[in-house]
């Protein structure tokens, strides 16, 4: 009986995905589930990722507290009832939360590449589906060839631009000040795969045949991105070794103790090329002072799609930031930088939430932001004049206002505009464009004033039983 | 049947009329719209000016109003503050409105004052601490009164109370920022007074511009009043 694996791909537009997912769609084959033990552990690990609480969830499955502890603990395995409960309420497929056994016919694919002896088993086990994986592949795969024109074109910033030709990113990267560095790896032959490995980052197969990536769940958008250049940049950097199969896991919160200096420059090289960077400075109006501001580097990094961090060494690798301007960035810890954007509002999770301010240089920018990421808004409101903001466009398809306070600019200041701070998030709200007014609401013919174009797309989560976390091109944007 | 009966009966009951002891805003100018811009100070102001003179077209709010920034050396399309346009119609008069017609929009180009405006409207003026009594006094002396406050969303949206728009305190109000607005009237409904006030929002807003406020709103909101006094006969 053969054993079946289900992918789940990064896919780009739909008709590209569709294509990948019914190519690799003939090689999955039944599970039994009966014989997959369920990992406490990971179901822990996947409820605090996605941030409920224990009680909460014992509620929403109709269980115990108890029962939910012993489950988490190890000591008591569910039923299956309530492992679709689980797969429901984290809107996960199923086969996620049933972990692969090792088993006598997986063992059979393992190929002489080590694993890392300090993977859990469930990790371990994985890896061992997807090298399975690699090694049935013969087609589509990445050539040795465009490897190595890559890897010239990558070591030198100056070949940044035609680094990004070559990846197919350069135009879309000046559009949507970002590279859409999952996409590219679709497009140069990688097989990328999401899973939720519970502790590397992601996991690069390569060998002369066939080059993977597989990449965990349980990591920021930007963590995520920064996984997959680290990746492409170790099998970059491979190119120049003499060993043909490359084993890597990638660590994000210690990529930089992990990645050498080289591989290092190449992930900068791809996320925040110089092109892009000088582009997006001109767009915001930014010169240096306004690089050194935290609040501005925060902004940027989630406009460019990149860590704090690495944004700030983008920067610097410009020779826009001073040392101790430099210095001062990295040690700014970006909890308070959210904290300070959000004022006297206090929301839970900040560490797992972005708070995006969306100020007027978005306007033709784009904008991604997760459900349950933050858009604060600050709006000029012509309130004594009888003006105001009309949200009912975003509460009625399901955005969340979490904070809205009017501020007058001074006292004195009769006839003075105020300023409305709004603290929004997409919640349940379905994909579109959504346009917020400022008009007089007791007008028989309304006159708007100012109009504000939110532009959503909601990240696709369960398509088919398949988790699709968040489109390449999937956007919010602000207009 | 007997039911309809009570309940129209409970109506009657309720029905309470506003004791209206001053109400002079039929002798008025016509309501006029602001639109975005922070000019409610001038329009109120205007609104006295134009009845001090009794003249029988409106006279120019963007001359009033450039020449108020100017004063208080501000940006265009800011704000005005009491002191520069009390100053600028003391100074700079006011001409009628035809010679330079009012924008509503916040993103106007304001130019430039016409070189030859017509007849010039002068005022002097007095300001004070707002009190109900003041108030009351200047309207018994058929003298319309300004009067700046904090607006709140009872004031933005005003209720309909036995027939009357009314804008009643509320002890936790979402204030929206300082106004002004032109005190017409004054009238009680079951002993509890109310101010009656000609906006600047347009026709739509309140009873066709209009609105009684409440004393207890005022006392709580109103900070300053402004009233005008003939200086001489207009200017060529």
């Amino acid at each position: 009986m053969p054993q079946r694996y289900t992918f789940i791909i990064w896919h780009c537009t739909n008709e590209e995905n569709d294509k990948l997912m019914d190519a690799l769609n003939t090689q999955t084959l039944p599970v039994d589930r009966k014989t997959d033990p369920v990992s406490g552990q990971f179901l822990k690990q996947a409820r605090e990722f996605l941030g409920y609480r224990s009680d909460d969830v014992a509620v929403r499955l109709d269980v115990q507290h108890s029962t939910l502890q012993k489950i988490e603990n190890g000591t008591l395995t569910p039923r299956e009832g309530v492992l679709e409960k689980f797969a429901e309420y984290y809107n996960w497929p199923l086969n996620w939360l049933s972990l692969n056994k090792k088993t006598a016919k997986s063992e059979k694919f393992v190929s002489h590449t080590p694993i890392p002896a300090n993977l859990q088993e469930e990790d371990q086990n994985e890896i061992r589906d997807f090298k399975r994986v690699t090694q049935s592949r013969t087609t589509g795969s990445l050539d040795a060839k465009t490897v190595n024109r890559l890897s010239i074109l990558a070591i030198d910033d100056k070949h940044s631009e035609a680094l990004h030709r070559e990846l197919n990113t350069y135009d879309r990267a000046v559009d949507n000040c970002r590279i859409e560095i999952l996409r590219a790896l679709l497009e140069i032959g990688v097989f990328v795969f999401l899973r939720p490995i519970s502790k590397e980052s992601g996991i690069l197969l390569s060998s002369n045949r066939n080059t993977c990536m597989m990449f965990s769940v349980f990591q920021t958008m930007s963590e995520l991105r920064f996984s997959a250049a680290g990746a492409l940049s170790t099998l970059l950097m491979s190119e120049h070794s003499e060993n043909s199969n490359v084993f890597e896991t990638i660590k994000a919160e210690d990529t930089f103790k992990i990645l050498s200096k080289e591989c290092y420059k190449i992930v900068l090289n791809l996320l925040l090329p110089n092109f892009l960077l000088d582009e997006f400075m001109a767009k915001q109006g930014w010169g240096s002072k306004e690089l050194a501001n935290p609040v501005n580097m925060y902004q940027a990094s989630l406009r460019l799609g990149t860590s704090y961090r690495s944004t700030v060494e983008g920067f610097n690798r410009l020779g826009n930031l001073t040392s101790s301007d430099h210095r001062d960035l990295i040690e700014t810890d970006v909890t308070d930088i959210k904290r300070s954007l959000l004022e006297d509002f206090r929301v839970d999770c900040l560490k797992e939430r972005e708070v995006w301010y969306l100020s007027k240089p978005d306007e033709d920018a784009t904008i991604r932001a997760n459900p349950k990421d933050l858009l604060v808004l600050k709006l000029k409101e012509h309130s004594s004049a009888g003006y105001e903001w009309d949200l009912e466009p975003l509460e009625k398809v399901g955005f969340n206002v979490l904070y809205d306070e009017t501020k007058t600019e001074g006292l004195g200041q009769i006839g003075a505009p105020s300023h409305r701070s709004l603290v929004v998030n997409p919640g349940e709200s379905d994909s579109g464009d959504y346009l917020i007014k400022e008009s007089c609401p007791w007008r028989r013919v309304p006159t708007p004033e100012a109009n504000l174009t939110i532009r959503y797309r909601r990240p696709r989560q369960l398509i088919n039983g398949r988790y699709v976390p968040e489109a390449e091109n999937n956007t919010n944007s602000v207009s | 049947m007997a039911a309809m009966f009570l309940r129209q009966k409970t109506i009657q009951t309720r029905s309470v009329k506003m004791d209206v002891i001053i109400d002079f805003s039929d002798r008025m100018g016509l309501v006029r719209d602001q639109g975005t811009r922070g000019t409610c100070l001038v329009f109120a102001t205007t609104a006295a000016h134009e009845h001090l003179h009794g003249v029988q077209q409106p006279l120019c709010i963007e001359w009033l109003y450039y020449f108020a920034i100017k004063i208080n050396k501000m940006a265009l399309n800011s704000w005005t503050t009491v002191p520069s346009v009390l100053e600028a119609l003391e100074v700079n008069g006011q001409p009628y409105e035809v010679v330079w017609r009012y924008q509503g929009n916040s993103d106007f180009q304001q130019g430039h004052p016409p070189d030859n405006p017509g007849p010039l409207f002068y005022a002097n003026s007095k300001v004070d601490a707002y009190e109900l009594d003041t108030v009351v006094n200047l309207l018994n002396q058929n003298c319309p009164t300004v009067i700046t406050f904090e607006t709140t969303y009872e004031f933005k949206f005003p209720r309909r109370v036995n027939g009357y728009s009314t804008v009643e305190y509320n002890p936790n109000p979402k204030k929206l920022g300082l106004h002004a607005a032109v005190a017409v009237g004054f009238g009680s409904i079951n002993g509890k007074k109310y101010v009656k006030i000609l906006n600047s929002y347009g026709t739509d807003w309140g009873d066709q511009g209009l609105t009684w406020i409440s004393e207890e709103y005022l006392d709580v909101h109103a900070d300053v009043i402004l009233w005008l006094r003939n200086q001489n006969p207009s200017k060529e």
